[in-house]
Protein backbone atom coordinates (compact mmCIF):
# COMPACT_ATOMS: atom_id res chain seq x y z
CA UNK A 1 0.00 0.00 0.00
CA UNK A 2 0.88 3.52 -1.05
CA UNK A 3 2.21 5.27 2.15
CA UNK A 4 0.46 8.42 2.65
CA UNK A 5 2.68 11.40 3.28
CA UNK A 6 2.12 15.07 3.82
CA UNK A 7 4.08 15.72 0.70
CA UNK A 8 0.89 13.33 -1.10
CA UNK A 9 -1.79 14.88 0.22
CA UNK A 10 -0.47 18.65 -0.88
CA UNK A 11 0.28 17.04 -4.45
CA UNK A 12 -3.38 15.54 -3.97
CA UNK A 13 -4.54 19.27 -3.23
CA UNK A 14 -2.46 20.76 -5.67
CA UNK A 15 -4.10 18.35 -8.47
CA UNK A 16 -7.48 18.99 -7.51
CA UNK A 17 -7.61 22.82 -5.87
CA UNK A 18 -10.66 23.93 -7.70
CA UNK A 19 -12.74 20.54 -6.13
CA UNK A 20 -11.10 20.61 -2.44
CA UNK A 21 -12.01 24.58 -2.65
CA UNK A 22 -15.71 23.55 -3.58
CA UNK A 23 -16.00 21.07 -0.76
CA UNK A 24 -14.85 23.82 1.34
CA UNK A 25 -17.70 26.11 -0.12
CA UNK A 26 -20.25 23.99 0.36
CA UNK A 27 -18.81 23.03 3.94
CA UNK A 28 -19.37 26.49 4.99
CA UNK A 29 -22.55 26.50 3.14
CA UNK A 30 -24.86 23.60 4.16
CA UNK A 31 -25.01 24.76 7.95
CA UNK A 32 -25.53 28.27 7.15
CA UNK A 33 -28.21 27.81 4.82
CA UNK A 34 -30.11 25.35 7.49
CA UNK A 35 -31.26 23.14 5.03
CA UNK A 36 -32.19 19.75 6.15
CA UNK A 37 -30.62 16.40 4.44
CA UNK A 38 -33.52 15.46 2.36
CA UNK A 39 -34.43 18.64 0.77
CA UNK A 40 -30.31 18.99 -0.08
CA UNK A 41 -30.91 15.37 -1.29
CA UNK A 42 -33.62 15.47 -3.25
CA UNK A 43 -32.42 19.03 -4.79
CA UNK A 44 -28.97 17.27 -5.99
CA UNK A 45 -30.90 14.06 -7.74
CA UNK A 46 -33.09 16.63 -9.71
CA UNK A 47 -30.16 18.17 -10.75
CA UNK A 48 -28.08 15.42 -11.28
CA UNK A 49 -30.75 14.20 -13.56
CA UNK A 50 -31.82 17.35 -15.16
CA UNK A 51 -27.74 18.09 -16.32
CA UNK A 52 -25.94 15.30 -16.20
CA UNK A 53 -26.73 14.41 -19.84
CA UNK A 54 -25.68 17.38 -20.79
CA UNK A 55 -22.29 17.69 -18.69
CA UNK A 56 -21.26 13.88 -20.32
CA UNK A 57 -21.80 16.03 -24.04
CA UNK A 58 -17.88 17.40 -22.67
CA UNK A 59 -16.14 14.01 -22.64
CA UNK A 60 -15.70 13.33 -26.17
CA UNK A 61 -14.37 16.58 -27.43
CA UNK A 62 -11.47 16.53 -24.35
CA UNK A 63 -11.14 12.98 -25.69
CA UNK A 64 -9.64 14.77 -28.73
CA UNK A 65 -7.81 17.09 -27.09
CA UNK A 66 -10.49 19.60 -28.19
CA UNK A 67 -10.43 21.69 -24.86
CA UNK A 68 -14.00 22.31 -23.16
CA UNK A 69 -16.31 22.44 -26.20
CA UNK A 70 -18.36 25.31 -25.40
CA UNK A 71 -20.19 24.75 -28.75
CA UNK A 72 -22.23 22.80 -27.11
CA UNK A 73 -24.70 25.68 -27.05
CA UNK A 74 -25.54 24.85 -30.54
CA UNK A 75 -26.65 21.80 -29.97
CA UNK A 76 -28.91 23.15 -26.80
CA UNK A 77 -30.40 25.69 -29.65
CA UNK A 78 -30.91 22.26 -32.19
CA UNK A 79 -33.06 20.70 -28.87
CA UNK A 80 -35.20 23.98 -28.38
CA UNK A 81 -35.78 23.99 -32.17
CA UNK A 82 -37.04 20.88 -31.90
CA UNK A 83 -39.32 21.42 -28.60
CA UNK A 84 -40.59 24.51 -30.54
CA UNK A 85 -41.51 22.28 -33.16
CA UNK A 86 -43.27 19.69 -31.13
CA UNK A 87 -45.09 22.21 -29.28
CA UNK A 88 -46.25 23.79 -32.36
CA UNK A 89 -47.64 20.46 -33.78
CA UNK A 90 -49.56 19.66 -30.61
CA UNK A 91 -47.45 16.61 -29.79
CA UNK A 92 -46.98 15.45 -26.27
CA UNK A 93 -45.24 12.91 -23.51
CA UNK A 94 -42.78 10.48 -24.83
CA UNK A 95 -43.93 10.41 -28.38
CA UNK A 96 -43.11 14.27 -28.11
CA UNK A 97 -39.13 14.08 -26.72
CA UNK A 98 -38.61 11.26 -29.21
CA UNK A 99 -39.64 13.69 -32.32
CA UNK A 100 -38.06 16.67 -30.58
CA UNK A 101 -34.58 14.27 -30.36
CA UNK A 102 -35.66 13.55 -34.38
CA UNK A 103 -35.50 17.10 -35.09
CA UNK A 104 -32.74 18.36 -33.32
CA UNK A 105 -30.20 15.39 -34.45
CA UNK A 106 -30.00 16.79 -38.34
CA UNK A 107 -29.84 19.67 -36.94
CA UNK A 108 -26.96 19.10 -34.68
CA UNK A 109 -25.36 17.44 -37.01
CA UNK A 110 -25.27 20.14 -39.48
CA UNK A 111 -24.37 22.61 -36.67
CA UNK A 112 -21.58 20.08 -35.46
CA UNK A 113 -20.09 19.65 -38.81
CA UNK A 114 -19.48 23.52 -39.38
CA UNK A 115 -18.76 24.06 -35.83
CA UNK A 116 -15.46 21.37 -36.30
CA UNK A 117 -14.55 22.61 -39.22
CA UNK A 118 -14.21 25.90 -37.91
CA UNK A 119 -12.25 24.62 -34.99
CA UNK A 120 -9.51 23.08 -37.07
CA UNK A 121 -8.83 26.02 -38.83
CA UNK A 122 -8.22 27.60 -35.27
CA UNK A 123 -6.21 24.26 -33.55
CA UNK A 124 -4.66 25.41 -30.33
CA UNK A 125 -7.42 27.96 -29.98
CA UNK A 126 -10.56 25.61 -30.02
CA UNK A 127 -11.84 26.57 -26.79
CA UNK A 128 -12.18 30.42 -27.08
CA UNK A 129 -12.87 29.81 -31.39
CA UNK A 130 -16.00 27.68 -30.02
CA UNK A 131 -17.19 30.49 -27.20
CA UNK A 132 -17.38 32.96 -29.76
CA UNK A 133 -18.88 30.74 -32.32
CA UNK A 134 -21.65 30.27 -29.60
CA UNK A 135 -22.08 34.17 -30.11
CA UNK A 136 -22.45 33.72 -33.34
CA UNK A 137 -24.62 31.16 -33.80
CA UNK A 138 -27.27 32.68 -31.06
CA UNK A 139 -27.53 35.58 -33.55
CA UNK A 140 -28.74 33.32 -36.54
CA UNK A 141 -30.73 31.04 -34.40
CA UNK A 142 -32.19 34.48 -33.09
CA UNK A 143 -32.63 35.43 -36.48
CA UNK A 144 -34.73 32.49 -37.31
CA UNK A 145 -36.61 32.00 -34.43
CA UNK A 146 -37.58 35.91 -34.24
CA UNK A 147 -37.97 36.55 -37.91
CA UNK A 148 -38.47 33.07 -40.01
CA UNK A 149 -40.83 31.20 -37.63
CA UNK A 150 -44.36 32.27 -38.06
CA UNK A 151 -43.51 33.90 -41.27
CA UNK A 152 -41.24 31.50 -43.60
CA UNK A 153 -41.46 28.65 -41.67
CA UNK A 154 -45.18 28.27 -40.45
CA UNK A 155 -46.10 27.73 -37.05
CA UNK A 156 -49.27 27.85 -36.39
CA UNK A 157 -49.84 27.53 -32.73
CA UNK A 158 -51.41 31.13 -32.04
CA UNK A 159 -50.03 31.00 -28.29
CA UNK A 160 -46.31 30.45 -29.86
CA UNK A 161 -46.03 33.37 -31.95
CA UNK A 162 -45.98 37.10 -31.17
CA UNK A 163 -49.26 39.43 -31.24
CA UNK A 164 -46.92 40.67 -34.47
CA UNK A 165 -48.24 37.46 -36.36
CA UNK A 166 -44.58 35.98 -36.36
CA UNK A 167 -41.43 35.07 -34.50
CA UNK A 168 -41.56 32.86 -31.33
CA UNK A 169 -42.53 34.30 -27.94
CA UNK A 170 -40.04 34.54 -25.10
CA UNK A 171 -41.72 32.01 -22.50
CA UNK A 172 -42.89 28.57 -24.20
CA UNK A 173 -44.84 26.18 -22.61
CA UNK A 174 -43.97 23.04 -22.55
CA UNK A 175 -46.75 21.56 -20.23
CA UNK A 176 -46.90 19.09 -22.79
CA UNK A 177 -43.72 17.22 -21.95
CA UNK A 178 -43.16 17.98 -18.57
CA UNK A 179 -41.00 15.48 -16.80
CA UNK A 180 -42.44 12.78 -19.34
CA UNK A 181 -39.14 10.97 -18.74
CA UNK A 182 -38.74 11.82 -15.02
CA UNK A 183 -42.15 10.40 -14.18
CA UNK A 184 -41.54 6.93 -16.29
CA UNK A 185 -40.61 5.31 -13.00
CA UNK A 186 -40.36 7.01 -10.15
CA UNK A 187 -38.89 5.22 -6.77
CA UNK A 188 -39.79 6.94 -3.22
CA UNK A 189 -36.92 6.47 -0.64
CA UNK A 190 -37.38 8.15 2.54
CA UNK A 191 -39.60 10.99 0.56
CA UNK A 192 -36.59 11.51 -2.01
CA UNK A 193 -38.13 11.16 -5.52
CA UNK A 194 -35.60 9.72 -7.50
CA UNK A 195 -36.44 9.64 -11.55
CA UNK A 196 -35.40 6.13 -12.27
CA UNK A 197 -36.21 6.15 -16.22
CA UNK A 198 -33.98 9.50 -16.60
CA UNK A 199 -31.11 7.53 -14.80
CA UNK A 200 -31.20 5.08 -16.97
CA UNK A 201 -30.78 7.20 -20.24
CA UNK A 202 -28.40 8.67 -18.63
CA UNK A 203 -26.51 4.99 -17.77
CA UNK A 204 -26.72 4.30 -21.26
CA UNK A 205 -24.72 7.81 -22.12
CA UNK A 206 -22.46 6.64 -19.64
CA UNK A 207 -22.11 3.09 -21.10
CA UNK A 208 -21.62 4.47 -24.57
CA UNK A 209 -19.14 6.52 -24.02
CA UNK A 210 -17.03 4.00 -22.34
CA UNK A 211 -17.69 1.25 -25.06
CA UNK A 212 -16.86 4.43 -27.53
CA UNK A 213 -13.65 4.60 -26.01
CA UNK A 214 -12.54 1.46 -27.28
CA UNK A 215 -13.60 1.45 -30.41
CA UNK A 216 -11.35 2.30 -33.26
CA UNK A 217 -12.83 5.89 -34.08
CA UNK A 218 -12.27 6.00 -30.21
CA UNK A 219 -8.74 4.87 -30.10
CA UNK A 220 -8.19 7.40 -32.88
CA UNK A 221 -9.31 10.14 -31.03
CA UNK A 222 -7.41 9.73 -28.13
CA UNK A 223 -4.33 9.67 -30.39
CA UNK A 224 -5.48 12.98 -31.72
CA UNK A 225 -5.65 14.36 -28.62
CA UNK A 226 -2.59 13.45 -27.50
CA UNK A 227 -0.49 14.55 -30.52
CA UNK A 228 -2.17 15.31 -33.61
CA UNK A 229 1.25 15.60 -35.84
CA UNK A 230 2.01 11.34 -34.38
CA UNK A 231 -1.60 10.92 -35.15
CA UNK A 232 -1.11 11.87 -38.63
CA UNK A 233 1.85 10.05 -39.27
CA UNK A 234 0.44 7.04 -37.92
CA UNK A 235 -2.19 7.59 -40.55
CA UNK A 236 -5.44 8.77 -38.76
CA UNK A 237 -7.53 11.30 -40.40
CA UNK A 238 -6.32 13.66 -38.03
CA UNK A 239 -8.97 16.95 -39.27
CA UNK A 240 -12.05 14.39 -39.68
CA UNK A 241 -11.72 12.73 -36.18
CA UNK A 242 -11.76 15.81 -34.57
CA UNK A 243 -15.12 17.38 -36.84
CA UNK A 244 -16.45 13.88 -35.66
CA UNK A 245 -15.90 14.23 -32.01
CA UNK A 246 -17.98 17.56 -32.20
CA UNK A 247 -20.93 16.36 -34.23
CA UNK A 248 -21.20 13.66 -31.41
CA UNK A 249 -20.89 16.26 -28.75
CA UNK A 250 -23.07 18.37 -30.60
CA UNK A 251 -25.78 15.85 -30.73
CA UNK A 252 -25.31 14.67 -27.67
CA UNK A 253 -25.60 18.26 -26.29
CA UNK A 254 -28.94 18.32 -28.19
CA UNK A 255 -30.58 15.83 -26.83
CA UNK A 256 -29.41 16.66 -22.71
CA UNK A 257 -30.93 20.09 -23.23
CA UNK A 258 -34.09 18.40 -24.11
CA UNK A 259 -33.71 16.26 -21.27
CA UNK A 260 -33.50 19.51 -19.22
CA UNK A 261 -35.52 21.44 -20.66
CA UNK A 262 -38.34 18.49 -20.41
CA UNK A 263 -37.57 18.56 -16.33
CA UNK A 264 -37.82 22.45 -15.55
CA UNK A 265 -41.16 22.31 -18.51
CA UNK A 266 -40.60 26.09 -19.45
CA UNK A 267 -38.51 26.93 -22.59
CA UNK A 268 -37.14 30.43 -22.21
CA UNK A 269 -36.50 30.54 -26.15
CA UNK A 270 -33.85 33.40 -25.94
CA UNK A 271 -31.60 32.85 -22.88
CA UNK A 272 -32.18 28.82 -21.75
CA UNK A 273 -29.14 28.18 -24.27
CA UNK A 274 -27.07 30.89 -23.24
CA UNK A 275 -26.16 29.71 -19.70
CA UNK A 276 -26.10 26.36 -21.04
CA UNK A 277 -22.49 25.70 -22.00
CA UNK A 278 -20.93 28.42 -19.37
CA UNK A 279 -22.67 25.99 -16.28
CA UNK A 280 -21.82 23.01 -17.88
CA UNK A 281 -18.41 23.83 -18.13
CA UNK A 282 -18.10 25.25 -14.72
CA UNK A 283 -19.84 22.07 -13.35
CA UNK A 284 -17.21 19.40 -15.61
CA UNK A 285 -14.28 21.69 -13.90
CA UNK A 286 -15.96 21.56 -10.62
CA UNK A 287 -16.06 17.56 -10.71
CA UNK A 288 -11.87 17.81 -11.05
CA UNK A 289 -11.60 17.29 -15.25
CA UNK A 290 -9.21 19.77 -16.30
CA UNK A 291 -9.24 20.48 -20.57
CA UNK A 292 -7.31 17.69 -21.59
CA UNK A 293 -8.53 15.27 -19.19
CA UNK A 294 -12.08 14.36 -17.81
CA UNK A 295 -13.81 11.38 -16.80
CA UNK A 296 -17.24 10.11 -15.88
CA UNK A 297 -16.73 10.20 -12.40
CA UNK A 298 -15.90 14.27 -13.34
CA UNK A 299 -18.79 15.33 -14.43
CA UNK A 300 -20.75 13.11 -11.34
CA UNK A 301 -18.93 14.84 -8.50
CA UNK A 302 -18.83 18.30 -10.48
CA UNK A 303 -22.77 17.91 -10.82
CA UNK A 304 -23.16 17.27 -7.35
CA UNK A 305 -20.37 19.89 -6.01
CA UNK A 306 -21.75 22.50 -8.50
CA UNK A 307 -25.18 22.59 -7.87
CA UNK A 308 -24.85 21.51 -4.16
CA UNK A 309 -23.55 25.15 -4.42
CA UNK A 310 -26.37 26.32 -6.19
CA UNK A 311 -29.18 25.35 -3.82
CA UNK A 312 -27.24 26.37 -0.89
CA UNK A 313 -25.56 29.83 -1.96
CA UNK A 314 -29.05 31.89 -1.96
CA UNK A 315 -30.12 31.02 1.68
CA UNK A 316 -26.58 31.16 2.90
CA UNK A 317 -25.86 34.43 1.92
CA UNK A 318 -30.18 35.62 3.38
CA UNK A 319 -28.57 33.79 6.17
CA UNK A 320 -25.18 35.09 6.55
CA UNK A 321 -25.91 39.10 4.91
CA UNK A 322 -30.03 39.53 4.70
CA UNK A 323 -29.70 39.49 1.08
CA UNK A 324 -30.78 36.32 -0.96
CA UNK A 325 -29.67 38.39 -4.00
CA UNK A 326 -26.13 38.45 -2.75
CA UNK A 327 -26.23 34.09 -3.36
CA UNK A 328 -27.32 35.09 -6.70
CA UNK A 329 -24.57 36.85 -7.77
CA UNK A 330 -22.02 34.45 -5.25
CA UNK A 331 -22.70 31.83 -7.43
CA UNK A 332 -22.89 33.67 -11.23
CA UNK A 333 -19.10 34.89 -10.18
CA UNK A 334 -17.88 31.38 -8.85
CA UNK A 335 -18.96 29.52 -12.25
CA UNK A 336 -16.49 32.32 -14.26
CA UNK A 337 -14.18 32.10 -11.73
CA UNK A 338 -14.24 28.17 -11.65
CA UNK A 339 -13.74 28.33 -15.05
CA UNK A 340 -10.87 31.17 -14.82
CA UNK A 341 -9.23 29.30 -12.49
CA UNK A 342 -9.44 25.78 -14.06
CA UNK A 343 -7.65 27.42 -17.26
CA UNK A 344 -5.34 29.46 -14.95
CA UNK A 345 -4.05 26.61 -13.31
CA UNK A 346 -3.63 23.90 -15.83
CA UNK A 347 -1.60 26.36 -17.92
CA UNK A 348 0.63 26.82 -14.92
CA UNK A 349 0.70 23.12 -14.63
CA UNK A 350 1.38 22.55 -18.21
CA UNK A 351 3.96 25.58 -17.99
CA UNK A 352 5.49 23.50 -15.12
CA UNK A 353 5.79 20.78 -16.82
CA UNK A 354 7.45 21.87 -19.78
CA UNK A 355 10.19 23.85 -17.75
CA UNK A 356 10.57 20.07 -15.78
CA UNK A 357 10.60 18.28 -19.13
CA UNK A 358 13.48 20.71 -20.47
CA UNK A 359 15.45 20.94 -17.38
CA UNK A 360 15.58 16.99 -17.46
CA UNK A 361 16.14 17.32 -21.71
CA UNK A 362 18.86 19.68 -20.77
CA UNK A 363 20.85 17.21 -18.01
CA UNK A 364 20.36 14.32 -20.27
CA UNK A 365 22.46 16.25 -22.72
CA UNK A 366 24.88 17.77 -20.70
CA UNK A 367 25.32 13.82 -19.55
CA UNK A 368 25.81 12.51 -23.04
CA UNK A 369 28.12 15.64 -24.52
CA UNK A 370 30.37 14.39 -20.90
CA UNK A 371 30.69 10.66 -22.08
CA UNK B 1 -21.63 8.45 -59.24
CA UNK B 2 -20.80 4.94 -57.97
CA UNK B 3 -23.74 3.53 -55.54
CA UNK B 4 -22.73 1.42 -52.98
CA UNK B 5 -24.17 -1.07 -50.38
CA UNK B 6 -23.35 2.40 -47.99
CA UNK B 7 -26.02 4.34 -49.57
CA UNK B 8 -28.30 2.02 -50.01
CA UNK B 9 -27.78 1.14 -45.84
CA UNK B 10 -28.00 5.08 -45.59
CA UNK B 11 -31.01 5.47 -47.24
CA UNK B 12 -32.79 2.95 -45.62
CA UNK B 13 -32.04 3.55 -42.29
CA UNK B 14 -32.87 7.52 -42.83
CA UNK B 15 -36.31 6.14 -44.26
CA UNK B 16 -37.04 4.24 -41.32
CA UNK B 17 -36.12 7.24 -38.87
CA UNK B 18 -38.61 9.82 -40.92
CA UNK B 19 -41.24 6.52 -40.70
CA UNK B 20 -40.56 6.71 -36.95
CA UNK B 21 -40.57 10.28 -36.92
CA UNK B 22 -44.14 9.87 -38.31
CA UNK B 23 -45.58 7.23 -35.82
CA UNK B 24 -44.50 9.58 -32.83
CA UNK B 25 -46.50 12.21 -34.66
CA UNK B 26 -49.52 9.70 -34.47
CA UNK B 27 -49.08 8.65 -31.17
CA UNK B 28 -48.22 11.49 -29.24
CA UNK B 29 -50.69 13.91 -30.89
CA UNK B 30 -52.87 15.65 -28.44
CA UNK B 31 -56.58 16.68 -29.09
CA UNK B 32 -58.47 18.99 -27.25
CA UNK B 33 -62.25 17.62 -26.72
CA UNK B 34 -64.96 19.92 -25.73
CA UNK B 35 -67.77 17.92 -24.56
CA UNK B 36 -71.26 19.48 -25.00
CA UNK B 37 -74.63 18.98 -23.41
CA UNK B 38 -76.59 21.57 -25.36
CA UNK B 39 -79.31 21.80 -27.47
CA UNK B 40 -78.53 20.99 -30.91
CA UNK B 41 -80.66 21.50 -34.12
CA UNK B 42 -80.11 18.45 -36.94
CA UNK B 43 -81.39 18.68 -40.33
CA UNK B 44 -84.05 20.66 -38.92
CA UNK B 45 -84.68 18.53 -35.58
CA UNK B 46 -84.23 19.78 -32.24
CA UNK B 47 -82.25 17.64 -30.39
CA UNK B 48 -82.22 18.34 -26.32
CA UNK B 49 -79.74 18.01 -23.46
CA UNK B 50 -79.79 15.67 -21.04
CA UNK B 51 -80.69 16.51 -17.11
CA UNK B 52 -77.83 14.75 -16.49
CA UNK B 53 -75.01 12.62 -18.02
CA UNK B 54 -71.83 11.00 -17.60
CA UNK B 55 -69.20 10.87 -20.10
CA UNK B 56 -65.45 8.89 -20.09
CA UNK B 57 -63.07 8.79 -22.76
CA UNK B 58 -60.74 5.69 -22.83
CA UNK B 59 -59.20 5.44 -19.21
CA UNK B 60 -59.76 9.18 -18.13
CA UNK B 61 -61.86 9.50 -14.63
CA UNK B 62 -65.80 10.67 -15.76
CA UNK B 63 -67.08 13.33 -15.91
CA UNK B 64 -70.69 14.15 -14.93
CA UNK B 65 -72.75 17.30 -17.17
CA UNK B 66 -75.58 18.49 -16.15
CA UNK B 67 -78.10 20.33 -18.75
CA UNK B 68 -76.41 23.67 -21.10
CA UNK B 69 -72.47 22.41 -19.60
CA UNK B 70 -69.62 22.31 -21.87
CA UNK B 71 -66.31 21.05 -20.35
CA UNK B 72 -63.12 20.11 -21.64
CA UNK B 73 -60.81 16.96 -21.52
CA UNK B 74 -57.44 16.26 -23.73
CA UNK B 75 -56.79 12.95 -25.43
CA UNK B 76 -53.38 11.77 -26.39
CA UNK B 77 -53.06 9.79 -29.92
CA UNK B 78 -55.79 8.73 -32.77
CA UNK B 79 -58.13 6.41 -31.70
CA UNK B 80 -60.32 6.93 -28.74
CA UNK B 81 -63.39 5.11 -26.91
CA UNK B 82 -66.41 7.78 -25.81
CA UNK B 83 -68.79 5.92 -23.49
CA UNK B 84 -71.87 7.75 -22.60
CA UNK B 85 -74.13 7.06 -19.27
CA UNK B 86 -77.86 8.18 -18.85
CA UNK B 87 -81.13 7.92 -17.71
CA UNK B 88 -84.28 7.93 -19.53
CA UNK B 89 -87.48 9.57 -17.58
CA UNK B 90 -87.69 6.06 -15.99
CA UNK B 91 -84.26 5.93 -14.48
CA UNK B 92 -83.61 3.30 -16.41
CA UNK B 93 -79.87 3.43 -17.58
CA UNK B 94 -78.34 3.29 -20.64
CA UNK B 95 -74.34 3.01 -21.91
CA UNK B 96 -73.51 3.94 -25.09
CA UNK B 97 -69.60 3.12 -26.34
CA UNK B 98 -68.06 3.93 -29.52
CA UNK B 99 -64.47 3.78 -30.86
CA UNK B 100 -63.52 6.79 -32.56
CA UNK B 101 -60.84 8.03 -34.97
CA UNK B 102 -60.29 11.63 -34.75
CA UNK B 103 -58.75 13.74 -37.21
CA UNK B 104 -54.55 14.02 -37.04
CA UNK B 105 -54.93 17.71 -38.44
CA UNK B 106 -57.66 18.93 -35.78
CA UNK B 107 -56.25 20.54 -32.75
CA UNK B 108 -59.70 20.99 -31.11
CA UNK B 109 -63.08 19.28 -32.00
CA UNK B 110 -66.39 19.20 -30.21
CA UNK B 111 -68.24 16.78 -28.95
CA UNK B 112 -72.06 17.13 -29.07
CA UNK B 113 -73.87 14.39 -26.20
CA UNK B 114 -77.67 14.86 -27.62
CA UNK B 115 -76.41 14.22 -31.01
CA UNK B 116 -74.38 10.79 -30.03
CA UNK B 117 -77.32 9.38 -28.23
CA UNK B 118 -79.91 10.86 -31.32
CA UNK B 119 -77.51 8.79 -34.03
CA UNK B 120 -74.31 6.71 -32.42
CA UNK B 121 -73.50 5.70 -36.02
CA UNK B 122 -73.42 9.18 -37.25
CA UNK B 123 -70.00 10.72 -36.64
CA UNK B 124 -70.28 13.79 -38.48
CA UNK B 125 -72.72 15.47 -36.90
CA UNK B 126 -71.88 14.66 -33.16
CA UNK B 127 -67.94 15.16 -33.68
CA UNK B 128 -66.61 18.36 -35.17
CA UNK B 129 -63.86 20.25 -35.43
CA UNK B 130 -63.88 23.03 -33.24
CA UNK B 131 -62.51 26.92 -34.04
CA UNK B 132 -61.99 29.39 -31.52
CA UNK B 133 -63.43 32.74 -33.16
CA UNK B 134 -61.26 35.59 -32.52
CA UNK B 135 -61.77 39.43 -33.33
CA UNK B 136 -59.79 41.22 -35.50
Amino acid sequence: MKKITFKSIKKLIANNLVTVLFLVICGFGIPLSGYSANFLISGIIVRISRNSFLILSLLIPIMAGMGLNFGMVLGAMAGQIGLIFVTDWNIVGIPAMVLAIIISIPISILLGQLCGRILNKAKGREMVTAYILGFFMNGVYQLVVLYGMGSIIPIKNTSLVLPRGYGIRNTVNLIGIRQSLDSIFNLSIFGIKIPLMTFIVIGVVCVFIVWFRKTKLGQDMRAVGQDMDVAAAAGIQVEHTRIVSIVISTVVAGIGMIIYLQNIGTLNTYNSHTQIGMFSVAAILVGGASVSKANIGNVFLGVILFHLMFIVSPMAGKNLIGQAQLGEYFRVFVSYGVITMSLVLYEMRKKRENLVNAEKLKDDQGDSNEN
Amino acid sequence: MKINKRFYIRVTAMGLIILFAILMAFLGKQHTILIDNKNIEINGVELKALQIVEFQVDKQPALELAKRDRLKTLVQGQTHTFIITYADENWEEFVLEKKLKVPFSEDMLIFSIPAFINDIEDVDNYLKPFIIKTIN
